[in-house]
């Protein structure tokens, strides 16, 4: 028995390792990129966090309806980025989304070795990369998602009462240091009294931490919260639901996530749209570098204020907006991390 | 600083306790299991398994100790798919069980899918509220931090003390000793070893289920897909820590559930140190504490290794 299944067992390796040589001539012959058929997402996250990973997840369906072949993978670590784009590419997809800043190292260093396949990473190029040094199928799109914390650092200031606010991120990706340093920076710009907590939790996953931190923030006086960290901000609005804390929603509307009107607003980013517009720019040709989609283009945009929120700090709110979607106001990304 | 003062700390501690409940259940059970010869490294998954369902009875039937037994029974049954392989086949107990840790975290989201769907959120259940008890709580900062929890938290300290003195007391701790220590001479004396380190390692996984379901039903009253974020393995090294003594293991759950409180406020205070190292906190210190403190470690002699009644 043990012996068949061995023999059993050295026979299934064989035909992969043909299977694995098979492909390997592809490489340089097509570079042409303008087409596409299967689209692949690798995500940080599970596809149920009512965030980050879900949107990016109703993206690819959005993808799917119009007819092409998708793939997904969760959960997926930095540490293993690489051989999961990796395979992808191997198995013939032919556009590869890393949902994450965090993955721009791993997707440089697959690119070269896939000329005819197109990638898209949500955030910024990898810092020390010089721009020239970029593979040239890759599209970085550094959105401005920090325009929103700096919105909400504005709206934050405004609504506080007992003049602290905070900040909960779930850290290690430089996306969410631009909103923690651009949150701050909001905040500063009404007012240079006004205290402000933050907390990096270091996990998107655990919401009973995110529910604790919440608490402690709010012992500490702090009385409007914005989270940007997916399943631990679920716990974070949770203690803000019990407890009627002012927040501020991530990613989606989740306002209906909480009781009240204490979800002041939510910082929207369209990433449905963002990643399902992708087809129509490869097919456009010369698919590849950075793009800077924010408020101005509504890829960033704040869904609509709660009652809570009086007319005429509203107005105030809509004005920077306004501002910064004119381009009068510009918020660099500021990926300091303390 | 003068933010140091009574009420900081006693919320502090309170907080301390609160993130302890799911450790002090789920080391009170490895340490059974681990006593009896079985390494509980399974105990993550199972106490997914635990959040899970304790969330989806609480849900459907409106009761919270509904949900809790639930949850408890989930990690118990999901205990016997380890079992059956580093029990009875006695294959390696390390490799089953991380195995049946992947499986569990899978698992889970799937089933989590099947029942919710992935476009809306979990509805909240009400969570465990706070019962004071009388007299107890109106002890200074004692009884803000230790008697002014909710049940759930009574339960599990009640659990590790019955456990305690079930193990140091009674002839069934004896035996639990006797089948850890040399189950050859357990089975001489009518123990039947199988059956016992199952019973062991189904106990253990009961009590990770409600250490599963202090998770979803203790504060935020959700399931989010991996919501144990590896408490399991704090389980682990707690029980080493304990020498695997369940009332020990309630000092060191407290110990690492009040840091984590500690480095959260400390990031809330506005402390110049790097918040990665504030995060590292709790895990720094359970490893320099386990440098320290493990060194003339004796544990159950038979720890880990499979029975097999035929060998020699």
């Amino acid at each position: 028995m043990k012996r068949l299944l061995a023999a059993l067992l050295s026979v299934l390796m064989f035909v992969s390792l043909c299977a694995c040589s098979g492909n390997k001539d592809k490489g340089e012959e097509a570079s042409d990129r303008t087409t596409v058929s299967k689209i692949a997402v690798v995500l940080p996250g599970s596809i149920t966090d009512e965030s980050w990973n879900q949107s990016a997840y109703e993206g690819l369906m959005d993808i799917k309806k119009a007819g092409y072949e998708t793939a997904y993978t969760e959960n997926v670590d930095v540490s293993n980025a690489e051989s999961v784009v990796r395979s992808y590419c191997s198995e013939g997809y032919d556009f590869v989304i890393a949902h994450g800043a965090q993955y721009g190292q791993a997707v440089c260093n697959v690119a070269p070795d896939y000329n005819n396949v197109n990638f898209f990473i949500t955030g910024n190029a990898p810092e020390d990369i010089a721009e020239a040094d970029l593979p040239k199928n890759i599209m970085f799109a550094d959105y401005r998602e920090c325009e929103g914390a700096y919105v909400s650092g504005v709206l934050a200031a405004l609504m506080t009462k007992s003049g602290k606010v905070g900040y909960i991120g779930g850290g290690n990706n430089t996306t969410q240091q631009s909103d923690k340093n651009a949150f701050i920076e909001g905040v500063r710009s009404v007012s240079a009294d006004v205290e402000i907590s933050t907390v990096i939790t270091g996990t998107f996953d655990d919401s009973n931490l995110g529910y604790e931190t919440a608490k402690a923030m709010n012992e500490a006086g702090v009385d409007v919260i914005l989270q940007t960290c997916d399943h631990t901000g679920l716990g974070a609005l949770q203690y803000c639901s019990e407890k009627g804390v002012y927040c501020i929603g991530y990613t989606s509307d989740q306002s209906s996530l909480v009781n009240g009107d204490i979800m002041l607003t939510s910082m929207m980013i369209d990433i449905p749209f963002m990643i399902s517009s992708q087809i129509d720019a490869i097919k456009a040709g010369n698919y590849g570098g950075q793009t800077f989609p924010g408020l101005h283009d509504g890829v960033v945009s704040m869904s609509k204020f709660s009652p809570e929120v009086s007319e005429e700090v509203a107005a105030k709110v809509n004005a920077v907006i306004e501002s910064i979607s004119k381009g009068d106001l510009v918020i660099t990304p500021n990926y300091s991390e303390n | 600083m003068d933010i140091f003062n009574l009420t900081f700390m006693s919320a502090l501690f309170a907080s301390g306790v609160r993130q302890a409940v799911p450790l002090i259940f789920g080391s009170t059970g490895d340490c059974v299991s681990e006593k009896s010869g079985v390494l509980g490294i399974g105990i993550e998954g199972e106490m997914l398994f635990g959040a899970l369902f304790a969330y989806i009875a609480a849900l459907k039937t409106g009761s919270l100790w509904a949900g809790v037994l639930c949850g408890g029974l989930a990690g118990m049954v999901s205990a016997l798919i380890p079992a059956l392989w580093a029990v009875l086949l006695q294959q390696d107990q390390s490799i089953t069980c991380i195995m049946f840790n992947i499986f569990a975290a899978g698992f889970t989201n799937f089933i989590n899918r099947i029942v919710f769907g992935t476009n809306i959120a979990n509805i909240p259940v009400p969570t465990f509220s706070n019962i004071p008890i009388p007299l107890l709580s109106k002890i200074p900062f004692v009884g803000e931090v230790f008697f002014n929890q909710s049940l759930l938290t009574y339960l599990s300290f009640v659990s590790a003390f019955v456990t305690f003195f079930v193990m140091k007391k009674t002839k069934l701790g004896l035996q639990l000793t006797s089948v850890g220590e040399d189950p050859r001479v357990a089975q001489a004396s009518g123990i039947n070893v199988y059956r016992f380190r199952i019973l062991c390692f189904m106990f253990c996984g009961f009590m990770a289920g409600l250490a599963g379901a202090s998770l979803t039903l203790g504060s935020i009253g959700t399931f989010t897909e991996g919501i144990t974020s590896g408490r399991g393995f704090i389980c682990l090294t707690i029980v080493i820590l304990a020498r695997w003594n369940p009332l020990i293991a309630i000092l060191a759950s407290l110990g690492f559930g009040s840091v984590e409180a500690l480095q959260i406020r400390l990031q809330v205070l506005g402390s110049s140190l790097p918040y990665q190292f504030l995060i590292a906190l709790p895990y720094l210190i359970t490893v320099v504490v386990l440098a320290i403190g493990g060194s003339n470690l004796r544990s159950p002699k038979k720890l880990g290794v499979p029975f097999d009644k035929e060998s020699r």
